[in-house]
């Protein structure tokens, strides 16, 4: 097992840095998704801030490269900011650990104890919300298919989903060619998005599987479901507070979904309507809009010239 | 024998019915868990929601037969024919397909983790979002040898899956999850793997000419010797991958992230590279004859004894290189 290194020295080793100042408004962008120049703004932040922050919004390091690379692509600097992302990586990277099936985050001790460490009081976080995010699993459709197939029959398990977010599955030709052109994961994906908290989740699917052909068959399936997706769920929060990099990942596999469902025909286009009318979906889109904001900055590092730089986080 | 007296009669204990012939039965919901159905005839029965758990059903015909959502799990299905029959939903969780016939039938969204695939024929078969993790699929000695032709392996789960010297050619493999899948000798020219994620995957010797891996992630994946000619590797992720020796001639490999690959004695004739992100990447003794680096990112990259004198090198940014005679480009 590697030893890894505290938060502190990995701080350390970003202040040190001859491009610090570059990795600190790399660090704000993928923390707080703000580009700032100002170099009196800048100093006033705390590396070991950014860094703490940063570790809590993103639990591996696979959604954390992610996120700085699509920063560096909407540079006008891709070139040299590539290269701080590069030098991020390898630092932080100390911070997690490479035991499991992904590079997750050891948050318990390096995180505790930084919180104990005296820090500027305006910056302190909350630590209940601190916890939350760190208990949050990002969104991976094919663990979550996995635990479902694991626990319950794959067809109950969409006939049930179909009926809560579609209409009542009647065992009709009509019904069977309409759950056919469909998958699991994208109906699992679907009903996340509409049901926000973990309360709603449940109550919609045991009410719906109460209406079906075989109410204790469902009621076997709803159990499965919810016991798969409460690791997506923060206390009662389902999509808000999510990281950046999760909501750009879901947003995209929104977009693919209603596409594909668009390609598919006229049944689908009822889908795509949902998906884009339902009041949930309302939310995703502003959070999703949020992302897309583009905002006009000056880099104005010492040794850049001062060319506009758009930043569009995609 | 009709169903009401095999329902009967299995209520009553008995559980062997060898051969019996209950063609287009309709046996949707019954339980009939550790039933001996061996070499019966269930051609186009009606099995939805059947429990047929640790049932045998060997050799028997089931022919267009509806097995939506029926339990199989455990079940022995050697030799069946399940040719044309829909299996959507079902569960097969270790059930023994060793040599059956799924030609064209439909698994989309079936459960076959650890199901033993050995010598099956799942030519034309839908395998849409099914889970295949633990299955058993290898090659062994030309006896039993999984036919894939044609199967559609969209959005599968094949993690982990040993798919060595398997004949995947054209088949559509799009969005699967191939994490740490053997892939090794596997036949995937002109294969569908656009978006697949292949983190970890072993690919080494495949061929793979043709082969769409556009968007895919194949981060840490081990490919040396694989033949990539022609192939679509735009935005591919390839970030710490070993294609050491593999052939490349004329594959797009345009905005992919090429970050500290090993690339050596690799052949990148005519590749296109335009906006590859090539940092730290080692190229030694590559050949890139007419090969396009269009505003490519090659900062600390190794290219010694490379050929890079035919290479397009305009706009691309070296600084850090070690060039193909050992010299190091500064900016």
């Amino acid at each position: 097992m590697t030893t890894f290194s505290s938060i502190n020295d990995v701080v350390n080793q970003l202040e040190q840095h001859d491009k610090s100042l570059r990795i600190k408004k790399m660090l704000l962008c993928v923390c707080r998704n703000i580009w700032e120049n100002d170099a009196s703004k800048l100093a006033s932040l705390s590396l070991q801030d950014l860094t703490k922050e940063l570790c809590q919004l993103y639990p591996n390091i696979e959604e954390l490269k992610a996120s700085l690379y699509e920063v560096v692509k909407s540079l006008n600097k891709p070139k040299e900011y590539s290269l701080v992302a590069n030098t991020i990586i390898n630092y932080v990277s100390n911070l997690y650990s490479q035991a499991g099936d992904e590079t997750e985050l050891i948050s318990s001790q390096n995180i505790d104890s930084l919180a104990r460490v005296d820090e500027p009081e305006e910056y302190c976080q909350p630590p209940l919300s601190l916890e939350l995010c760190d208990r949050r699993r990002a969104y991976e459709p094919f663990d979550l298919r996995l635990e479902v197939m694991k626990y319950t029959n794959p067809l109950r398990a969409k006939i049930l989903i179909f009926s809560t977010i579609e209409q009542l599955f009647t065992f009709n030709q009509e019904d069977w060619l309409s759950i056919k052109s469909k998958e699991l994961d994208d109906l699992l994906l679907r009903l996340f998005q509409e049901c926000t908290t973990i309360e709603q989740l449940k109550s919609r699917l045991c009410e719906t599987a109460k209406c079906l052909r075989d109410p204790s068959e469902s009621n076997q399936a709803a159990g499965a479901i919810i016991q798969a997706l409460r690791p997506f769920y923060t206390q009662g929060q389902g999509l808000s507070n999510q990281t950046p990099a999760f909501n750009r990942n879901l947003a995209e596999s929104m977009r693919k979904m209603v596409n594909e469902q668009q390609a598919a025909g006229p049944m689908s286009a009822t889908v795509s309507d949902r998906v884009q009318t339902g009041p949930m979906s309302a939310t995703v889109s502003d959070e999703v809009q949020t992302g897309l904001i583009s905002v006009t900055v000056i880099d104005d590092d010492e040794d850049d010239d001062d060319s506009t730089c758009q930043f569009l986080p995609s | 024998m009709d169903v009401n007296e095999l329902l009967s009669r299995y209520a009553a204990g008995e559980t062997k019915f060898i051969g019996v012939n209950l063609s287009r039965a309709d046996l949707s919901d019954a339980d009939l868990i550790g039933i001996d159905l061996e070499r019966a005839s269930l051609g186009g029965a009606s099995l939805l929601f059947t429990f047929l758990s640790r049932a045998n059903l060997s050799r028997s015909n089931l022919m267009r037969a509806t097995l939506s959502g029926a339990n199989l799990n455990q079940a022995i299905l050697r030799a069946a024919d399940l040719s044309d029959a829909d299996l959507h939903g079902a569960m097969l969780q270790r059930a023994d397909l060793r040599n059956t016939n799924l030609t064209l039938a439909s698994l989309l969204d079936a459960n076959l983790m650890e199901a033993d695939l050995r010598g099956a024929n799942l030519s034309g078969a839908n395998l849409t979002g099914a889970c295949l993790r633990g299955a058993n699929l290898r090659e062994e000695r030309r006896i039993y040898y999984a036919t894939l032709r044609g199967t559609c392996l969209h959005k599968a789960d094949l993690r982990g899956v040993n798919l060595s010297g398997a004949d995947l050619a054209k088949v559509d493999m799009s969005g699967a999850n191939l994490w740490e899948a053997t892939l090794r000798n596997a036949e995937l020219s002109g294969a569908n793997l656009s978006g697949a994620n292949l983190t970890n995957a072993s690919v080494s010797d495949a061929n793979m000419r043709g082969v769409n891996l556009s968007g895919a992630n194949l981060t840490g994946a081990n490919l040396p010797r694989a033949n990539l000619s022609d192939a679509d590797l735009s935005d591919v992720r390839l970030r710490d991958a070993s294609l050491n020796e593999a052939i490349l001639k004329r594959a797009n490999l345009s905005r992919a992230d090429m970050t500290n690959v090993r690339m050596n004695r690799s052949d990148l004739s005519r590749a296109n590279l335009r906006g590859a992100s090539m940092m730290g990447a080692e190229l030694i003794d590559a050949y890139l004859a007419r090969a396009d680096l269009t505003d490519a990112d090659l900062s600390n990259a190794n290219f010694f004894n490379a050929e890079l004198s035919t290479a397009n090198l305009m706009g691309a940014f070296l600084g850090g290189a070690t060039m193909p005679d050992g010299s190091i480009k500064r900016y």
